[in-house]
């Protein structure tokens, strides 16, 4: 009788503790989560609405306040998918081609390539910035948007080599002892095996770009002028300074969020994978 | 001689390895390696945004800088900024993942990581852009504290125009500092804890929190290393709120040493100090890595990875 009674008490003991834990979750999501959902119902706000209601959700719904905004910022964002084309295009290219190169071909100063990419990891930014935008002007790309495209194509890869090469390197080595008896050549091993094996990690690479090129503000101020922003530079520096009405730029925040939200909304596995194998060089 | 053709042998018999590493190891050479050992050399000189400048000028720009009353002030406001951000950067994410972590149902775990994901995903700049609004004189955080009579109806604080609030206000953005990533990354590292240590945990009768502190942060003790060192590094050259939101303002109440190399260099082309800035900084960050490599040391991390 007594252990029943006990029995009884740990569950409702645990039922409450789950209550406690979910109501944690909940308030804490709606206090990080609100900032966003304001950006959210300001876009669809008139400028007389939001003088008087700023925080909460109100009817009619003004959709031309997007159609202004994306007028205002389309140009970065025309901008920021060509960046993300080319550089990713370049990155994965030059980062799967030399990570299986380094971790299936053997050559003398495989060891020393590898550590001079993974020697890249531990060096700060900070030394290297003023020298940069330096060398970018004098090779001519001072307002060029492809200093923001090289970038990508030099350090951008590490990371990229850093994934493709673990993976490269796990990748059996039957798998290419058949196309050797076939008489295929390093370059057709790369092209016919490895690189479609590695499709997934390539997939979370391009999500991980896709979103670094989207968040990049500082760079794209120091080597470009206005007209050549990409989304982020553009919202922080040129638009939010213009003369439109706060709904407006609510409006255009969230077209500018959109696209990279839906990305993670679709490719969530790959996105997840990206956030933790950021984490994995413990 | 045989020895160059026996070398260049080697390289054509081998020609396809190296030309598939050529592209990056070119790239990072120039792109990578040089700036930093230019940007040592550029530190000693006075090299500015016009073409004839860049003559050698000894140490002038670090006594300069050193010089400068402000300098040291800055890292004084560097610490007041990172140190609370680096404390709530790892441990309210642990507390979320272990929150996370002991929920019943797997389905209510899948609905909440990809919710505490959602903040990650919208654009860093879009979120700093929403809490200035946030903190205008008309802005919700005014109105919330009228609201609860905690400061009176006629007054309304300009939270990042004011010297007294600012650090305050930049440091509550984004609160409760959830922290997506980092929360899954401990997730991950939590899950992967095998099985049968809880349930020699169990066998010897251990709770939940005897479970959390001497299980859990002891194999989690990598993560939370990387955390550590990843964010005093990241946190030493750290200055994006300052260029997006407060221009080190008001009254150089923000400005950090890493904003004070981005002015050098953005606004007044002083580039010679900039790099100089940059060497600085560069020396404290190995510094304080080498510290925390030697002596930053919970349990043994080999079980963790």
């Amino acid at each position: 009788m007594q252990t029943n009674i006990n029995k009884k008490d740990i569950r409702i003991g645990r039922k409450i503790a789950q209550i406690v834990l979910h109501t944690i979750l909940i308030v804490s999501l709606i206090l990080v989560l609100y900032p966003l959902f304001m950006m959210v119902i300001g876009a669809f706000k008139s400028g007389s609405v939001y003088k008087i209601n700023k925080w909460l959700p109100s009817l009619p719904l003004r959709i031309d306040n997007i159609a202004v905004a994306f007028n205002s910022i389309s140009g970065y964002l025309l901008n920021t998918i060509f960046v993300a084309v080319m550089g990713i295009a370049g990155l994965i290219v030059i980062s799967s081609m030399a990570s299986f190169s380094m971790s299936k071909l053997k050559f003398i100063g495989r060891k020393l390539c590898f550590s001079m990419v993974l020697a890249l990891t531990m060096l700060p930014g900070v030394l290297s910035l003023t020298p940069q935008i330096i060398l970018y002007k004098a090779l001519g790309l001072d307002n060029n948007i492809f200093a923001l495209i090289v970038p990508m194509w030099s350090g951008g890869c590490v990371f990229g080599v850093f994934l493709l090469n673990s993976f490269y390197a796990g990748l059996p080595n039957e798998l290419f002892e058949a196309a050797d008896l076939d008489g295929a050549n390093s370059f057709q091993k790369y092209i016919m095996i490895a690189m479609p094996l590695s499709l997934p990690i390539i997939a979370t690479l391009v999500i991980m770009q896709i979103s670094n090129v989207w968040n990049d503000f500082m760079w794209p101020k120091l080597i470009l002028r206005e007209t050549n922003y990409t989304i982020a530079a553009g919202l922080a520096f040129k638009f939010e300074g213009s003369n439109v009405s706060q709904t407006i730029k609510y409006a255009g925040y969230l077209v500018s969020a959109i696209p990279v939200v839906f990305l993670f909304v679709f490719f969530n596995r790959f996105y997840v994978e990206g956030l933790a194998s950021s984490g994995l060089k413990l | 001689m045989s020895k160059i053709k026996r070398f260049f042998s080697y390289i054509s018999r081998n020609k396809a390895a190296y030309l598939m590493v050529a592209p990056l190891m070119i790239g990072i050479l120039v792109f990578c390696y040089y700036p930093p050992i230019y940007g040592i050399l550029l530190s000693f000189t006075d090299k500015t945004a016009r073409p004839d400048s860049g003559s050698f000028i000894g140490f002038q720009n670090y006594v300069a800088i050193f010089s400068e009353p402000d300098f040291f002030g800055f890292f004084w406001i560097m610490a007041k900024l990172q140190i609370p951000r680096l404390i709530a950067g790892i441990v309210v994410p642990l507390v979320f993942a272990e929150i996370v972590f002991h929920l019943r149902s797997t389905k209510a775990q899948a609905v909440y990581r990809m919710l505490i994901l959602l903040p990650v995903v919208a654009p860093g700049v879009v979120s700093t852009l929403v809490w200035k609004q946030i903190y205008a004189s008309d802005g919700l955080f005014n109105e919330i504290l009228h609201l609860f009579h905690i400061i009176p109806q006629d007054v309304a604080i300009k939270w990042l125009n004011d010297v007294n609030y600012v650090i305050f206000a930049i440091l509550f953005m984004g609160f409760p500092w959830i922290g997506g990533t980092q929360v899954l990354i401990y997730l991950a590292g939590i899950m992967n804890i095998p099985k049968d240590l809880f349930e020699a945990a169990d066998l010897d009768g251990a709770n939940a929190w005897q479970k959390i502190f001497k299980i859990h942060i002891y194999l989690i003790s990598g993560q939370i290393r990387y955390f550590l060192i990843f964010g005093i590094i990241g946190g030493l050259q750290d200055y994006g709120t300052q260029v997006v939101l407060t221009e080190g303002g008001p009254a150089g109440a923000t400005t950090v040493p890493g904003y004070y190399m981005f002015k050098l260099m953005d606004y007044y082309g002083q580039y010679g100090k900039a790099a100089a800035v940059g060497v600085i900084l560069f020396v404290l960050i190995m510094v304080f890595t080498v510290i925390s490599f030697k002596f930053v040391k919970f349990g043994d991390s080999k079980d963790a990875d």
